[in-house]
């Protein structure tokens, strides 16, 4: 048996709130699947079964705030329980109900079916059809406020509600109303509290990190000319673009440079051993997101390309999966093409490192006693002190520029050194 | 299929990715990016969507000419994309 | 008497009561006083205090540990023509007069196809909040108020206190006043001596428009403080004073609640199948589709009283969980 919990999608989440299921008791899901939808100060994410198995107990009601670490759900494990573990479960059910309702009356619950017998074959009912098998989702409208509405001739279903839980109540009915008449719709995309979540993380960084910043500019002629080549013969859906390649060169690097991929918790430095490259998308409506992209080290480009793509899709329409958020272990900031040329980040916390990257742009460039004309990007590492000094930050750039200098080998899944 | 006819559908793509945008304000020569406000992965995912709807091939070499509405509406004219009806 | 000078005045809870007895005795011979230490030591709360150098012990009667004994002679005496008031020490005691009160008292009337009503008023101290540990401390008026042919007052102001006795005393049936033990200092400017005050409707405390905290006795005083802290909110509560628990005023409960469209309810009793919980399923089924959200209580904690201060101070709503619950319901800000 399984606990499913509110996943924490960064050191500063505290909450979030349950959008809806996509599952019911009894439901068949497989590792990944996505279970339900939750509402963060990062936006709307969808949250992935992190084990096979069927859906025994749904604990959190749809509407409800929970905090991080909360059980969300139990999971039967796919390969059925230990005879010895299906003993003690009423138990423990019994003990947990407990906590959960404080004044529920054991008399009054519907008899909770015993204990499985072995050998006997367990009911499960049947599976819905479709992955997303849950019906339509449910308005909660308080009486009044549904008579209002039918007055003032309001859809429920698109009113925001105020309530705990996201109930609707009459003001909000009214609302609504208003802004349909001042013909201004409410946007659903909460700017204000992702401002607040980025206020909160990037003051910590300020307040908690000595940053160092080094700076390198990159000769991007070798890249730009193999895109090209490279690019010839794609088709349009399946170029490759450059930040792939940054991706995949940073990724590469850190495997070289362990002790930027990493942690600063409790006082110390914790190197991770996967890297996930985590790269700053910015929404349309203000505001960013981080989504990882993981184990980027040992991904090929078109796999780092595919993912990437798509990461980017959805995080614009506010559909980043749970494990995308909050995993990097590594950051890449980059405001390319927008005029700034130079980008001195803010890392994120618990991170020790962040590299951004600014324009590509024609610059003079002496090589081979020469000056010409070159692509010429500059990445600029923002290191935490207090985990790593500036020799490490130099190796990082330096691998990083070599990395991108031989962008064919970065198609190879092994790092260049 | 006609040049307006072109800018037509190149707007309903752009409408798609920036819905927020004042489109009759735009000129056909304005850039964009800095117009719109749109980044490279928005105008990576409109001309995706505009050569699948198109069934055209967009050259590496011509991809990156496309800065403003009057270049895409004459590449897609070159190409002699035929109306889908 | 200096006292009866106070009494235009301002006076205490318990000294209401005691002038409402004083004026009822002098205002007809058939009233008398009888309970546990009503007389010598002046009453358990020091209500009858000088009562008995005042009215004789013919009418201040002293009586035995048998609150069964002493209820049931009340009835007799009631049954025979006196206005008898009975004081039960607590609403604990009582309990071993319930067959007095609840197989004779409130269904005489009825027994006796309307020949034989019991005019008695019975006085008890109820509620806890001063460390008298759990056998002591019960709030049971909720529970009385369940029982046909019972009238069930909670005076929770000086006024009511001073004013209730005398319609009781004029009400042809039982009717018993509950009088909270943590009200008898409670000092208030008392209106003239005479005041006439109903026994039948709630009375509106303080308006508001966003919630309708609904309660009675020292809920009261506890809802008002609530009330004042929202007000620094923004929040807006119509606090109602119930007064009668039995029959309930609903008339001025819909008022409110079709108003404010909220309703929180504060008792102190427990609230399964309590007075709450009445209230509660009464505004639901009436009022449902003015209701903005669902129907709150705020009720004792469901166990025995605590003995200890803390745990008994917790054990009790507080103006703080009602402001917490107030401030909780869907739609109240904004």
């Amino acid at each position: 048996m399984g606990e499913f919990v509110m996943p924490s999608l960064g050191s500063q989440m505290e909450d979030a709130t349950l959008i809806q299921w996509l599952v019911k008791p009894g439901d068949r899901i497989s590792k990944g699947d996505i279970i339900g939808e939750i509402h963060t100060e990062k936006g709307d994410i969808d949250v992935e079964a992190l084990e096979s198995g069927i859906v025994r107990e749904l604990r959190v009601q749809e509407g409800d705030t929970i905090p991080v670490g909360t059980v969300m759900a139990v999971i039967d494990s796919e390969k059925g329980l230990p005879p010895e573990h299906k003993a003690v479960e009423p138990e423990s059910e019994r003990k947990v109900e407990k906590e959960v309702s404080d004044e529920r009356e054991s008399e009054l619950a519907p008899p909770r079916p015993g204990p499985p017998r072995p050998g006997t074959e367990r009911q499960e009912p049947p599976p819905r059809p479709g992955p997303n098998g849950a019906g339509p989702k449910r308005v909660k409208a308080s009486p009044l406020a549904k008579r209002v509405a039918e007055e003032l001739k309001v859809n429920l279903e698109e009113v925001t509600g105020s309530g705990p839980g996201g109930t609707i109540h009459k003001k909000d009915v009214e609302t609504a109303a208003k802004e349909r008449e001042d013909g201004k719709r409410p946007v659903p995309f909460d700017k204000e509290s992702m401002r607040r979540a980025i206020a909160a993380v990037m003051s910590q960084s300020n307040r908690e990190i000595p940053h160092y910043y080094l700076e390198k500019d990159i000769d991007m002629k070798a890249v730009t000319e193999w895109l090209e080549e490279e690019n010839s013969s794609r088709k349009v859906k399946e170029r490759l673009m450059p930040p792939v390649l940054m991706i995949k060169a940073v990724a590469n690097a850190l495997a070289e440079v362990p002790e930027l991929n990493g942690y600063w918790n409790d006082g110390r430095l914790q190197v991770q051993e996967s890297i996930h490259i985590g790269f700053t998308i910015s929404l349309r409506r203000g505001g960013l997101v981080i989504p990882a992209l993981m184990n980027a080290d040992i991904k090929s480009l078109d796999e780092i390309r595919e993912e990437f793509v798509d990461m980017v899709m959805r995080a614009r329409e506010g559909r980043l999966k749970t494990g995308e958020i909050g995993s990097a272990t590594f950051t890449i900031t980059s405001l390319g093409e927008r005029g700034a040329e130079k980008v001195f980040g803010v890392i994120y916390p618990p991170q020790v490192g962040l590299v951004g990257f600014g324009n590509i742009i024609q610059r003079p460039w002496s090589s081979d006693g020469m000056i010409g004309i070159r692509p010429v990007m500059s990445a600029v590492l923002a290191g935490d002190h207090r985990a790593t000094d500036g020799h490490s930050g130099s190796r990082f750039l330096e691998i990083l520029y070599k990395e991108l200098q031989q962008p064919h080998n970065l198609s190879h899944q092994t790092p260049v050194s | 299929m006609s040049n307006s006819e072109l800018e037509k559908l190149v707007k309903k793509h752009l409408r798609s990715i920036a819905p927020e945008a004042d489109l009759e304000e735009l000129s056909p020569d304005d850039e964009l990016g800095s117009a719109l406000d749109i980044d490279s992965m928005d105008f990576y995912s409109m001309m995706v969507a505009i050569s699948e709807e198109l069934d055209v091939e967009i050259p590496e070499e011509e991809y990156g000419k496309l800065r403003d509405l009057n270049s895409i509406v004459r590449f897609l004219d070159r190409s002699g994309v035929k109306l889908a009806r | 008497m200096p006292e009866r000078e106070i009494a235009e005045q301002k006076m205490s809870y318990r000294q209401a009561v005691r002038e409402a007895m004083r004026e009822a005795m002098n205002r007809d011979d058939r009233v008398y006083l009888m309970g546990e230490d009503v007389g010598l030591y002046g009453g358990c709360f020091n209500v009858s205090e000088g009562m008995l150098e005042e009215f004789g012990k013919e009418r201040i009667i002293d009586t035995p540990l048998s609150e069964s004994g002493f209820t049931g002679c009340g009835i007799g005496a009631a049954l025979g023509g006196m206005r008898p008031i009975v004081e039960i020490m607590t609403v604990n005691f009582s309990l071993l007069a319930s067959d007095q009160i609840i197989n004779t008292a409130a269904i005489l009337l009825h027994m006796s196809g309307g020949q034989f009503n019991v005019p008695i008023v019975i006085r008890m101290a109820t509620g806890g909040g001063k460390q008298l540990a759990a056998q002591h401390s019960r709030s049971l008026e909720g529970w009385y108020s369940h029982i046909p042919g019972l009238k069930i007052l909670t005076p929770a102001t000086v006024e009511d206190a001073r004013g209730m006795l005398w319609p009781a005393l004029e009400d042809p049936d039982p009717v018993l006043i509950f009088e909270n033990t943590t009200l008898y200092n409670f000092e208030e400017a008392a209106p003239v001596n005479g005041t006439q005050v109903d026994i039948t409707s709630a009375k509106v405390r303080r308006e508001g428009s966003h919630v309708s905290i609904i309660t009675y006795g020292i809920g009261l005083h506890k809802s008002l403080k609530a009330a004042e802290m929202l007000s620094a909110d923004g929040i807006e509560a119509e606090v109602i004073d119930l007064r009668v628990l039995r029959p309930l005023d609903n008339q001025t409960i819909f008022e409110s609640v079709r108003k404010t469209h909220r309703a929180v309810i504060v008792d102190e009793g427990w609230k399964s199948v309590g007075l709450s919980a009445e209230l509660s399923a009464r505004i639901t089924e009436n009022l449902f589709y003015e209701l903005d959200c669902p129907v709150e209580r705020v009720c004792a904690a469901e166990v025995p009283a605590p003995y200890a201060g803390h745990l008994e101070k917790a054990s009790l709503p507080q103006p703080e969980n009602i402001v917490e619950t107030v401030r909780q319901l869907g739609g109240i800000y904004g």
